[in-house]
């Protein structure tokens, strides 16, 4: 990077973490430490939900994913819309009703504290890990493409955030998100016109898709349908992303507390109800030019040689084993290519990989999130390099920070305040809450200093981890607003069973992914009607 | 009292949000979206 560059990063960075301190005038007790006194307009709430959705792994990944595979995957997002549309309506009254903190306590209500508990735990697994990914996957990517030291990128990805959202909480969260996604916004986009420009002469946006649409790139909408009927393992078609994809929104935006605690910030149920329609309204478009951004850059590498491996990095470093001469050689041959022979230069890319795999048997070779920012650093003028990496730690910290207020918000309320001290003063909640988020956040630094590798697309990673816990704790949720018939401990008992089920399947790998949310919510549904009758019955439906 | 709750009534009508038509127009989008990226599937492909 250059020293403009440099600048512009520590600048933007560093104007974020003030605006965040700034910004962190709130009531010090619970509501205005998790909820921001619930006094947030609609807009707001808007671009907290999409700051809170859109880590790093969105802009870095996404690309990337469109410059292998093509753009079907916006159809993962196809569900989303309709299950905004489903929470505005069921999940939104009850939460504002009770006035709850987190989204587990209504269970309480519902059920009993072990149903409160189990659910607030699994949230707390599930979010606890990802986050820690969502800070591993872009200091890993950063600091192999910037030669930087990976223990310390992950320090400033996920502890520099740790200042404004302790301090500040809710209210600092929701506000640096609202100038985060700003940013991001305007970054991507010179980034997407940068891209036509350094096209050859002659060369539009339009001659750009239709070149990518040859290579199978403008693939947006499949069908999943093979020779051989539907094919449940292919990952992304119309069908996984209406059903499956609707499941896992409903899960995510209507029980995973990192999301539920930002429409709880907002003023009223009108408020709250906006926001998540204007997210459902403006998230497939958002998906669709980020993926087609990846397809712009795959029409670039038609003109231009792109390298056989995006991760130089990693390259040099299988140079220094006894593998060099052979990868010295498929590079000597894939630079004699022309750069649209595609059907050679991806024969060639699979052959260096395996040559890869064998000199670097422990890492993934992977190269797919390495795309955009490789052309970020090679192609873009300096000064935006340092805009576009700024990009990445801002979109990072968007999601971290929610995610962090969320965990602790869960420890304090469900957990702490349950089982440890009942009968806290305003000033202890106060004291306690900002406590919890510091330790979430060193736990989830933590986590992303020993994670290795982490398979695919970052993106997918995780979802993927997502869809192993979403799917029973939606099930769990679904039966406590529609199966009344199902009580607390066969609702218990489900949970844990289905969860092991879920397991089990996903190793099986017989499945794609994004189904295992519709399988999970129906197995504890299913599980908890025929263990009723046998399981002793103790609370009454409140 | 009875003009004042009258008042009082037809603001509050007159504020109330049309939920339903709201939740029509974001699924009529995304039904719309759809169709939009089907014809550009294969006007690109």
């Amino acid at each position: 990077m250059s020293y403009q560059d440099w600048i512009v990063l520590i600048i933007t960075l560093g104007g974020i973490i003030i605006y965040g301190v700034y910004k962190s005038k709130t009531t010090k007790n619970l509501d205005g430490y998790f909820l921001s006194n619930r006094d947030m307009p609609w807009y707001l709430v808007v671009l907290s939900i999409m700051g809170t959705q859109a880590s790093a792994i969105t802009f870095i990944s996404a690309p990337g994913q469109a410059y292998t595979d093509g753009m079907r995957f916006v159809q993962y997002y196809f569900g989303l819309p309709l299950a905004m549309i489903v929470i505005c309506i069921v999940f939104v009254p009850v939460f504002n009703k009770l006035k709850v903190y987190t989204a587990y306590e209504f269970l309480e209500t519902r059920f009993d504290l072990k149903a409160r508990t189990l659910t607030s735990f699994l949230f707390q697994i599930s979010r606890g890990l990802s986050t820690g990914i969502s800070i591993y996957a872009p200091s890993l990517i950063l600091s192999s493409l910037l030669g930087w030291n990976i223990y310390y990128t992950n320090i400033i990805m996920g502890g520099m955030l740790i200042i404004y959202t302790v301090t500040g909480g809710a209210k600092a969260v929701a506000h640096t998100q609202k100038l985060q996604l700003v940013i991001v916004f305007v970054g991507m986009a010179i980034a997407g016109y940068l891209v036509v420009h350094l096209m050859p002469s002659g060369v539009g946006f339009l001659d750009a898709l239709h070149l990518g649409g040859k290579n199978g790139k403008m693939n947006i909408i499949t069908s999943g349908r093979t020779a051989n009927g539907f094919d449940w393992k292919d990952k992304y078609n119309i069908w996984s992303g209406v059903i499956g994809g609707f499941f896992l929104a409903l899960s995510y935006f209507g029980t995973d507390q990192s999301q539920v605690g930002r429409y709880l910030t907002a003023k009223n149920n009108k408020q709250s109800k906006l926001g998540l329609l204007m997210n459902g309204i403006v998230k497939v478009p958002m998906q669709f030019l980020i993926l087609m951004l990846g397809v712009l850059v795959f029409s670039f590498y038609q003109y231009n040689k792109a390298p056989i491996h995006f991760n130089e990095t990693q390259t040099e470093r299988a140079k220094e084993t006894s593998y060099k001469n052979q990868l010295v050689h498929l590079e000597t041959e894939y630079a004699s290519l022309a750069p649209d022979d595609n059907a050679d230069k991806s024969e060639l890319k699979n052959k260096y990989s395996a040559v890869l795999s064998q000199a670097l048997p422990s890492e993934d070779v992977n190269d797919t999130n390495y795309i955009f920012l490789r052309f970020v650093i090679d192609y873009l003028p300096k000064g935006l390099v340092g805009l576009l990496i700024a990009i990445i730690f801002l979109a990072a910290w968007g999601s971290i920070a929610a995610a962090l207020n969320s965990l602790a918000s869960c420890t304090v309320v469900d957990i702490h305040k349950k089982y440890f001290k009942k009968d806290l003063s305003e000033s202890e909640d106060y004291r306690i809450s900002k406590f919890y988020t510091f330790c979430w956040g060193i736990f989830c630094i933590l986590v992303a200093e020993f994670a290795s590798n982490l398979g695919n697309s970052l993106i997918e990673t995780v979802n993927i981890l997502g869809s192993l816990f979403y799917g029973v704790i939606l099930g769990i949720f679904l039966i406590a607003f529609w199966f009344k018939y199902i009580k607390a401990n066969a609702l218990f008992v489900s949970a844990i069973i289905s969860e092991i089920f879920i397991i089990i399947i996903y190793n099986a790998n017989v499945i794609s992914f994004l189904w295992l949310n519709v399988i999970g919510a129906i197995l504890v549904i299913v599980i908890g009607y025929l263990l009723q009758p046998f399981v002793k019955t103790e609370k009454k439906i409140a | 009292m009875s003009d004042n709750r009258n008042i009082a009534e037809y603001k509050s009508k007159e504020k109330k949000t049309n939920w339903k038509l709201l939740y029509l127009i974001v699924f009529l989008f995304l039904v719309l979206q759809i169709i939009f990226y089907y014809f550009i599937t294969k006007h690109f492909q």
